[in-house]
C-alpha cells in the first residue's frame, strides 16, 4: 500500500475490470492516475464504461480484479469503516438530481452526508449553509427539491456532496439537460471549486473551457489520455471514438 | 410541474395564529381534538355542537377561507356513507319504513341517532385535519411525527413517498402525454377495442413500475454514496418553548372537558 505522505495521487486506478451481474463486461483493465487538484474530463460514447468507472471511485461497485485507491487509501469491499472514509473523500454527483435529492427539503439533503459522518449538530448546520452558499443557493434550505428548476436541482445535488468536504468530486454528465444559462452557471461553479474534479460528459465546449486534461474511454478501456488541446486537435482520434469537435 | 403539485399540496401560505404555531403543537392539538370528539357517545348533541363550534372557530382563525375548509372537509363523505346501513340495522324503536319492491327496511330512532353522531364526529374530525394540513407545510408535519416518536422507518417511508410522489406523477403524466400525442382519431370510431386499450394501459403501469424500481436502486446508491449505513439518523429537533406547551395543555384540557361535559348532559 502506498504511503500517506501527500505525494499520493488523488485517484489511482489500476487494471480495473468489472462485469455487470448479467455477465456483460463493462470495464476491461482501466488505468488512470489523477493528481490532487486536477480537473479531468472523461469522454467517450454511451456504454463506454464512464459512469461505471465513477461508481467504483467510492466503492458503490466493486471490481472483479484490479484496484482503486483514493489519496493512497485502497477501496476494499467489505471494509465497512474504510468505505465510509472513502465515501467522505469522494463525492459522487449522479446524473439525475432527482435520484440524488431524496429528502423532502434541500436542507435535509445537504445535511444527510454530514449527519452520517457523525458530525455534531452545529457543525452539520455550519456545513449546510456553507455548501449552499458555495453553490449560490443560500436561503433555499426549506425549499422542496421537486419545486427547484433543473439548474437549481443540479446545484443542490452538488451542495449535497460538498457538505461532506470531499477531496475528489466525481460528476456524471453534470451539464446534461441544462438550459444555456444554467449550464454556464454550472461551468463557472465547477471552475471555481478547488477539489480534484472528474466528470464524464459529452459537452465538448465545457471540456474546452475548464478541463485541461481529457481521458477518452471506449469499450471499457482508456484509449487516450492527454492534455485537452492535443486531444481536441486530433480529429482522427475523435472520429474513431464517435466524438465531435466543438 | 405545477400540475403534479396542484393536487398533492394541501398547504396554503398564510399569516395566522395557526401558521405561526409549531407543527408539533398543532399535531397534538388536532389529535387531542379528534380523540375528544370521537369519545363523545352517540346522541349527545350539545357535545357535538360544541366541538363543531370549536373547529369552525379554528377554521376562522386560520384565515384560509371558510368555503375552502368546507370543500376540503367533504372528503369525509364516502366514509360517512359507510355508516348509512346502521340506520336500519341498529335495533330500537321503529321510526319509518322504506318499502322497496322486494323487501322493506325499517329505520330506527337509535339507528338514526347513531348515524348522525357518526356523521358529525367524522365531519368535525376531518375539518380539524383540514385546518392542520392547510396551515402546516408537509415537511413540518413529518418532522412533527418524528418528534412524537413515531417509528423512524415509518416517517422515512412517508417522507420518501411524499418526495417521489411528485416525480412519479410527472413521469406518469409524460407517459400519458406521449400516448395522447399518438392517439390521433380519424373518423368517429377510434382507439381500438377495450381489450387493446386495457393492454396498453397495463403496459404503461408496468413500465412505470419498472422505472420506479430502477429509480429506487439509484436513490439507494445515492444514499450509500453519502455514507448511509442502514440506520436512520436525523438532526436534533429544536426544543419547544414553554409558552407553547402551556397553550397546548390549556387547549387539550378544554377538549377533554367538553367531551366529559357532553357525557353528563342528558
Amino acid at each position: 500500500m502506498a504511503s500517506q505522505n501527500g505525494h499520493n495521487p488523488a485517484v489511482a486506478v489500476s487494471n480495473l475490470e468489472f462485469s455487470y451481474p448479467d455477465g456483460r463486461p463493462a470495464l476491461r483493465g482501466v488505468e488512470l492516475s489523477i493528481r490532487p487538484g486536477e480537473k479531468v474530463a472523461i469522454l467517450g460514447p454511451n456504454g463506454a464504461g464512464k459512469s461505471t468507472l465513477l461508481l467504483h471511485l467510492n466503492g458503490l461497485l466493486h471490481a472483479r480484479s484490479g484496484n482503486v485507491a483514493i489519496m493512497g487509501r485502497e477501496v476494499q469491499e467489505g471494509d465497512k469503516r474504510g468505505l465510509q472514509e472513502i465515501r467522505a473523500l469522494v463525492g459522487v454527483v449522479f446524473q439525475d438530481p432527482d435520484d440524488q435529492l431524496f429528502s423532502p427539503s434541500v436542507h435535509d439533503d445537504v445535511a444527510f452526508g454530514p449527519i452520517y459522518m457523525g458530525l455534531p449538530g452545529d457543525e452539520v448546520e455550519a456545513r449546510v449553509s456553507d455548501a449552499l452558499s458555495q453553490v449560490g443557493l443560500g436561503g433555499y434550505e426549506d425549499r422542496m427539491p421537486f419545486h427547484l428548476s433543473g439548474g437549481e436541482k443540479k446545484r443542490a445535488a452538488i451542495a449535497s456532496v460538498l457538505s461532506m468536504r470531499p477531496q475528489v468530486l466525481a460528476l456524471d454528465e453534470p451539464s446534461a439537460g441544462l438550459d444555456p444559462r444554467a449550464r454556464r452557471g454550472l461551468i463557472q461553479l465547477l471552475d471555481r471549486l478547488e477539489q480534484t474534479i472528474i466528470v464524464t460528459t459529452h459537452d465538448m465546449h465545457m471540456v474546452k473551457d475548464i478541463f485541461p486534461r481529457v481521458v477518452i474511454m471506449d469499450g471499457g478501456k482508456v484509449v487516450a489520455d492527454a492534455p485537452t488541446h492535443e486531444i481536441l486537435s486530433d480529429e482522427a482520434l475523435l472520429e474513431e471514438h464517435g466524438l465531435e469537435l466543438p | 410541474m405545477t400540475t403534479a403539485a396542484g393536487f398533492l399540496d394541501r398547504y396554503l401560505e398564510g399569516e395566522s395564529w395557526f401558521h405561526r404555531t409549531d407543527a408539533r403543537i398543532k399535531l397534538v392539538m388536532a389529535l387531542g381534538f379528534i380523540f375528544a370528539t370521537t369519545s363523545i357517545p352517540p346522541g349527545k348533541w350539545p357535545g357535538f355542537a360544541a366541538m363543531l363550534i370549536l373547529v369552525w372557530f379554528a377554521a376562522g382563525v386560520s384565515r384560509v377561507g371558510l368555503p375552502r375548509v368546507f370543500l376540503r372537509s367533504l372528503v369525509a363523505i364516502p366514509f360517512i356513507l359507510i355508516a348509512l346501513p346502521t340506520v336500519f340495522t341498529k335495533p330500537g324503536a321503529p321510526l319509518f319504513e322504506l318499502d322497496l319492491a322486494l323487501f322493506a327496511l325499517t329505520g330506527t330512532q337509535e339507528g338514526l341517532d347513531f348515524f348522525f353522531s357518526v356523521l358529525l364526529k367524522s365531519w368535525a374530525s376531518v375539518t380539524a385535519a383540514v385546518v392542520l394540513t392547510t396551515t402546516t407545510p408537509p415537511l413540518k408535519l413529518l418532522e412533527a411525527l418524528r418528534a412524537l416518536r413515531i417509528p423512524a422507518v415509518l416517517v422515512a417511508i412517508v417522507m420518501l413517498m411524499y418526495r417521489y410522489l411528485f416525480v412519479l406523477v410527472e413521469e406518469a403524466q409524460s407517459m400519458m402525454r406521449a400516448r395522447a400525442a399518438r392517439s390521433a382519431a380519424i373518423g368517429p370510431k377510434s382507439g381500438g377495442s377495450i381489450v387493446w386499450r386495457a393492454k396498453s394501459a397495463g403496459g404503461m403501469a408496468g413500465s412505470l413500475f419498472i422505472r420506479t424500481l430502477d429509480r429506487s436502486e439509484r436513490i439507494y446508491m445515492a444514499m450509500v454514496a453519502r455514507g448511509y449505513d442502514g440506520t436512520l439518523r436525523q438532526a436534533d429537533a429544536i426544543p419547544l418553548r414553554r409558552g407553547a406547551m402551556v397553550k397546548l395543555a390549556l387547549l387539550l384540557c378544554l377538549f377533554a372537558s367538553v367531551a366529559v361535559a357532553a357525557r353528563m348532559v342528558l
